[in-house]
């Protein structure tokens, strides 16, 4: 299966590349964790600030596949897609039992380690109900546009 | 260091692990337990309860890592070794001081601990037995992993 490869302070985000749309450009900190762009009503979510990292330059933007239309496009927010890679399913391992299937946290869809770096999969359906859900007030805060 | 199974326990009871947790003595029959190994790293994930702390790596394989010292002292343990649970259990670890003996207890010599309630902390001790003059907790593995489930499903 093909991943997108986010790399973050400590470790790697692999969003499956059959769900993008497209990348972007974005350039900037992240104010919030989540954000709409009142002009488009795209909403963005900033993977890093999700993930407890440090505040930092947000270098790309994941449009995810179906998001487009009157409630605006979704948009993950990560330091930098650093590339594209084929990984076979036998190195990635699913969660342990006891964080398997449990609605929080069940959008982590499967670990792969390597040296010393952990890359993360994420089902981004999966993440943005769960992000959505467990932050129903979010969505106040506003985007200042895109670059 | 690779822990072998209990082979003779109808002779003298099971072999339990003893080891420390801010220096409080606690034990887990020794046929729950894969291996003990220093800590190394964890890897935190949002979204959890305080005691289960993230992902370490197992020779490439995941194992979620649990604090007993904070799910019972409400205190952080320290990071100096992990106990890894034998995989059929569960792919999780709990952090340890040290490790302190390896005894054969006999059934009648463990002294059960009443529950106080469901969700009590004394769930997760499903009893306790004397070795050299001090009390030594056993942990109810799989109430600790039910516990977690539950709370992260909440």
């Amino acid at each position: 299966m093909r991943f997108f490869l986010c790399a973050f302070e400590s470790m790697y985000v692999g969003i499956p590349v059959d769900t993008v749309d497209s990348l972007m450009v974005y350039g900037k900190e992240a104010g919030a964790l989540i954000l709409r762009d009142k002009s488009s009503a795209d909403i963005y979510f900033s993977l890093p600030l999700f993930f407890g990292a440090r505040r930092e330059a947000l270098r790309h933007g994941i449009i995810l596949k179906g998001s487009a239309g009157a409630d605006g496009r979704h948009v993950l927010l990560v330091p930098v897609v650093e590339r594209e890679e084929d990984i076979p399913e036998e190195e990635i391992h699913t969660m342990p039992g006891i964080l398997a299937d449990i609605g929080r946290v069940s959008f982590i869809s499967g670990i792969r380690f390597t040296d010393s770096a952990m890359t993360l999969f994420i089902d981004p359906a999966k993440f943005i109900n769960n992000i959505l859900s467990e932050n129903p007030d979010a969505l106040q805060g506003t985007h200042k546009g895109k670059e | 260091m690779e822990l072998m199974p209990a082979e003779n326990s109808a002779v003298k009871g099971e072999k339990y692990l003893i080891f420390t947790i801010l220096d409080s003595l606690y034990t887990m029959p020794s046929r729950f337990i894969g291996e003990i190994a220093l800590f190394d790293a964890v890897y935190p994930l949002p979204l959890l309860p305080d005691y289960v702390l993230g992902i370490i790596n197992r020779y490439s394989t995941p194992y979620a890592l649990i604090d007993i010292g904070m799910l019972l002292q409400k205190k952080a343990a320290k990071r100096a070794k992990v106990l890894a649970l034998k995989e059929h259990l569960d792919r999780a670890a709990i952090l340890i001081d040290d490790v302190v003996d390896i005894v054969d207890v006999a059934p009648e010599e463990l002294i059960r601990i009443e529950q106080e309630g469901s969700g009590d902390l004394t769930d997760v001790i499903e009893s306790s037995f004397k070795w050299n003059g001090s009390d030594v907790f056993v942990l109810d593995i799989r109430q600790i992993l039910a516990r977690a489930v539950n709370e992260l499903g909440n």
